[in-house]
């Protein structure tokens, strides 16, 4: 089961982040990606993108100046998170064409969304990039109407 | 392979975002200064600003839904970088209650974030939920099923329940997919009330849309983990639709790098994992779809994305958990090895893993990936080399023991988190412990670990190591390896020739006395326990070293005992070390007075305590090898708890006269019946009894501890508890009597006996404050002035007594203090010393110490200080009990100043007496 999922920069600045799990304050919260953020970012490209803190395994994939983490509990499959991240990242980009770090920032919602439409309760539940996108683009019909 | 997408996010690249129509410039500046932000200091202190802005506007009655939903998403971002922003929360409620799509998702979105903080929001939410989920606009009902997946608790599943259920049937997939995450949700907080509604889902398998079905997985998965018996009958429908994904039947989005499904199938088979845990009738069903599975993932392999991999990973985690299969165990393990021999270490970590699982019921798995396995522990990845660690420990064995250990101590040398270290250090002597079948080995890998990690590990093992060098034998060993392994055979044969004419035993301590004796020669700042464990030995058996003369051990150890690194323990084991040596080869060095001479007056009293009886048995050459005899650490010592050899010697002070001996009970009973005496007996008769203080008979004052008391408990009347009470009541009612002398401007007589009255209730009062236990004392002391003639050898007698008992707790604290007995010897000693006072006050004998008679009792006696010595052992165990000795010894000084500080008095007193005389 997938814990949380963050995007972070490599300064170390949150740009997304879902929780699946309940009980953390916000101090905490800030606290934990701090400190996950920090290990993953002292690692070198040849390690393995897997990291094991406190009873969580942090899964984690570098794409330019973005981090993305993903914490998972013990039974998860490690390289199906892995992949997860990419099909994340593809759907993004599909839906962004060329999405970049200010794209995340500007649409924070359309970002979320995606989340949401690829992962709820801590599960996959569609890695379709054509349904995951189709509700979106009627929120842009919408939106585009707003005066 | 993410080269392209690396290229694509990059923010350098990025000139002309996407930038939503919605956007006002303020929200603009807020993004592109977070963005610029350079440090986390600079980014708080401009949200901090920032929050203080919006404060001015949720303070406005009015807000329109533009600007609401602007304001929502700009808190969200005040959130997300860590900012409380309670304040405004409601904003995100009522932008979810406005009608227009945009504005309810902007709103729902910004509450679920919010509300999983904030619990009071969750039932302000409801009510638009439910409308909402009546809705004919789709997406708004998709987006109140995602809201309700994130802030539901146990008490709103009712209002909305039957609404989803209703919504598992709607004809959009989005819809069916999203109403079956909610029932997820559900079931996780509530599974009793959603298990009513298992047919539901378990029609939902068959949905025409494979990711509604990817969904109703999970709530199967969910259930697999916590009631797998009701689901047995769905087994094959799991493997109807795993076979369906492999065959490729599916629409081709589904595919996933020329993988099918690849997360829905790692659901499947997780699912079948727990289902065929511990069935090998259910397993059966499954073996051959998860052998097809194994072999269709494979193909992923090419492109280098894991896909394929992550499968076989799972299809490996599965066989390991169904009922085995030897085929499917062996073709995990020959999956296994690929993940382990591969170029990229996120195989490695995972094929490491794999192993680690798969080794617990297929052994065989690691045996040709041993090589590969520990070189994984070379590898600069952390994470990695944390995970082959738990694998080594799983497959160590007797043949690759030494090995392994070899390079688990390489692994640990590179480590700094202490708390880790630690953990480390003492698996691996438990390892040792327990796979080590060569006692030589065990005991030189012990002392590499000591040497190294000597901090970290607990002090059992030192007990363990002494245990084993003085019982364990070197024979049963060389068998041993002889049938593992010729080369090593050949190796210590040499020695095996040198040694065959000793018993295994012997070997064993030759061996090791060489092995310490040179760490000792070595003089590097070890850590005190090897230090410790090294004294020991070669104390113990210095005589039997080979590559040492005992001098040249003697000389490294007197080095070592004014070395600056190590501890005072330690060196007051080196103090102990040497004295066995001398005692043991009866040589001797010059230095040895020199360290005698330093630290006797070290401010270490165990030091200086092992001073003085190393200079004290060194004096006794007579004796030195009844006192420390060589190789006695495991004779029993026999203890004649009840001295019997001084039976006759009691028996003829008893005939001259002395006293008998009162246990302690005995005594401690009789002050307490006195205590108890004194309260109830207080309010009772208050007549004059002279007569007690004159048939008083001085002569038979005699035991040590409380001597008076008991003089009149006996002699004085008949009643014996009831008199010293009486005693007491009789001085009240003295002074009562004198008082009809006096007259109103003041006293006509008696002057002399007033004053000392009146100085005696001082001193009454003084000694109260100072300690309670005088109590008895003081009527002592009383008695004592009311008596002055008659006590007056009284006196003197205690006065003798007093400097008896001081030497004899001299001689006590010389032996006893620190070397630690079993408490029945001290009891003893006290009985010896009573004896020998009631000899003293009779006859003038003198004490042990100053007249030593060449008798049977004192070589008696040397022998228990032997078995003393040579209980050091389990110097733990004596240390504990040396303490409460120590105790003892000191309520007996108590005592012991109380009784001198009312001799003092009383002769005070007789002397004020004369004086007026």
């Amino acid at each position: 089961m997938i814990k949380f999922i963050l995007i972070v920069n490599k300064l170390g600045q949150t740009r997304l982040a879902q929780y699946y799990t309940t009980g953390l304050s916000i101090n905490q919260r800030v606290a934990l990606e701090n400190e996950i953020t920090r290990r993953c970012l002292s690692r070198k490209d040849k390690e393995c993108s897997f990291l094991e803190f406190r009873d969580l395994k942090v899964i984690y994939r570098r794409y330019a100046s973005l981090f993305f983490l993903v914490g998972v509990d013990e039974e998860e499959n490690e390289l199906g998170i892995l992949e997860f991240i990419h099909c994340l990242v593809e759907t993004l980009d599909r839906y962004f064409e060329n999405v970049c770090e200010l794209d995340l920032m500007f649409n924070i919602d359309k970002a979320y969304m995606i989340l949401d439409e690829m992962a709820l309760n801590g599960n996959i539940i569609e890695t379709n990039k054509k349904t995951v996108i189709a509700p979106l683009h009627i929120i842009d019909q919408v939106s585009k109407k707003l005066k | 392979m993410s080269q392209t997408y690396i290229n694509k996010l990059n923010y350098q690249d990025f000139v002309n975002p996407n930038k939503p129509n919605y956007i006002t410039k303020e929200f603009e500046k807020l993004i592109r200064e977070i963005g610029d932000c350079k440090s986390k200091l600079d980014e708080d202190r401009l949200i901090e600003q920032q929050i203080i802005k919006l404060k001015k506007f949720t303070k406005k009655k009015k807000i329109k839904p533009k600007q609401q939903s602007e304001l929502v998403l700009r808190l969200l971002f005040c959130q997300l970088l860590g900012h409380d922003v309670s304040f405004a929360h409601i904003l995100a409620i009522n932008s979810s209650q406005e009608s227009n799509l945009f504005y309810k998702f902007i709103g729902y979105l910004a509450a679920s974030i919010f509300i999983s903080t904030n619990e009071d929001l969750q039932l302000l939410m409801i009510n638009s939920i439910q409308k909402d989920l009546k809705s004919d606009n789709t997406l708004a009902v998709s987006i109140a099923l995602t809201t309700i997946t994130k802030i539901i608790t146990v008490d709103m599943i009712p209002a909305v329940l039957s609404n989803v259920l209703i919504l598992l049937k709607h004809q959009e997939p989005l819809i069916r997919k999203k109403a079956l995450t909610a029932m997820y949700t559900f079931l996780k907080q509530s599974p009793e009330s959603i298990l009513k509604h298992q047919k539901d889902f378990e029609l939902m398998l068959d949905d025409k849309d494979i990711s509604v079905t990817g969904v109703a997985l999970d709530l199967f998965l969910f259930i697999s983990k916590t009631k797998p018996k009701t689901i047995k009958h769905l087994v094959v429908s799991f493997v109807e639709i795993l076979n369906l994904i492999i065959s490729g039947k599916l629409p081709i989005e589904y595919d996933y790098r020329e993988i099918h499904a690849p997360w829905i199938q790692i659901k499947l088979l997780k699912i079948l994992s727990y289902l065929g845990q511990d069935d090998p009738n259910t397993s059966r069903e499954i073996y051959q779809v998860v052998q097809l599975v194994l072999k269709e993932s494979e193909i992923g392999f090419i492109n280098g994305i894991f896909a394929g991999h992550a499968i076989m990973h799972e299809c490996i985690k599965t066989i390991t958990k169904l009922y085995p299969s030897t085929k499917l165990l062996e073709l995990a393990s020959i999956a296994a090895g690929k993940f382990v021999t591969s170029y990229s270490n996120n195989l490695k970590y995972l094929g490491i893993t794999a192993l680690t699982d798969l080794v617990l019921v297929y052994p065989e798995a690691t045996n040709k990936h041993q090589i590969i396995i520990v070189d994984c522990l070379e590898d600069p990845d952390e994470t990695l080399k944390r995970k082959t660690i738990e694998l080594l420990f799983r497959i160590t064995n007797k043949s690759n023991i030494s090995f392994i250990v070899e390079k688990m101590l390489s692994y640990l040398k590179t480590q700094k988190d202490q708390k880790y270290k630690t953990s480390l250090v003492s698996r691996i002597l438990k390892l040792a412990e327990e796979h080590g079948t060569n006692i030589k080995w065990y005991i030189l890998t012990i002392n590499k670990i000591l040497q190294i990690f000597g901090d970290l590990v607990n002090h059992d093992i030192v007990y363990n190591i002494m245990k084993l060098i003085s019982e364990g034998s070197l024979l049963e060993d060389e068998e041993d390896e002889e049938d593992e392994d010729d080369e090593e055979e050949k190796e210590s044969g040499k020695e095996g020739s040198q040694l065959t004419k000793y018993d295994g035993n012997t070997a064993l301590k030759i061996f090791s006395v060489n092995i310490y004796a040179e760490i000792i020669s070595l003089k590097k700042p070890y850590p005190n326990i090897l230090y410790q464990i090294s004294l020991w030995v070669a104390g113990e058996y210095s005589y039997l070293c080979t590559n040492f003369t005992t001098e040249e051990i003697m000389v490294n150890v007197v080095d070592l005992i004014n070395a600056f690194y190590i501890s005072d323990e330690t060196r007051a084991m080196a103090i102990t070390a040497l004295t066995k040596m001398v005692s043991h080869s009866g040589k001797y060095l010059e230095q040895i007075d020199t360290i005698i001479q330093k630290y006797s007056t070290s401010r270490n009293t165990d030091i200086r305590q092992r001073c003085f009886e190393m200079k004290g048995i060194l004096q006794l050459p007579n004796i030195i090898d009844n006192i420390l005899p060589p190789d006695s650490i495991n004779t029993d010592i026999e203890i004649d708890t009840n001295l019997e050899f001084l039976n006759e010697f009691v028996e003829n002070s008893l005939k001259n006269g002395g006293k008998k001996y009162i246990s302690k009970e005995e005594r401690i009973k009789m002050e307490n019946e006195l205590q108890l005496g004194i309260n109830e007996n207080k309010k009772k008769s208050k007549e004059l009894r002279f007569e007690a203080y004159q048939s008083n008979n001085p002569q038979q004052s005699s035991t040590w501890r409380i001597p008076q008391q008991n003089i009149y408990e006996r002699e004085v009347n008949n009643n014996q508890i009831s008199n010293t009470i009486e005693i007491e009541n009789s001085i009240s009612l003295k002074v009562s009597g004198i008082s009809q002398r006096w007259t109103e401007t003041g006293y006509s007589g008696f002057k002399e006996n007033e004053n000392q009255n009146i100085e005696n209730k001082k001193e009454k009062g003084e000694e109260k404050n100072t300690n309670d236990n005088n109590q008895n004392n003081q009527n002592n002391n009383n008695n004592n002035n009311n008596n002055n003639q008659n006590d007056n050898n009284d006196n003197n007698n205690n006065q003798i007594n007093q400097n008896n008992n001081e030497k004899i707790l001299d001689v006590k604290s010389f032996r006893f203090n620190r070397i630690g007995s079993k408490e029945p010897i001290l009891e003893e000693e006290n009985k010896i010393q009573e004896k020998n006072l009631n000899n003293d006050n009779n006859n003038n004998i003198t004490t042990i110490k100053q007249k030593p008679p060449k008798t049977e009792e004192e070589l008696k006696r040397e022998k228990t200080v032997n078995a003393l010595f040579n209980g050091v052992g389990s110097v733990r165990t004596s240390r504990k009990k040396s303490k409460s000795q120590k105790v003892n010894l000191n309520s007996k000084h108590i005592t012991k100043n109380t009784i001198e500080k009312n001799n003092e008095k009383v002769e005070n007193l007789i002397d004020l007496g004369s004086e007026k005389n």
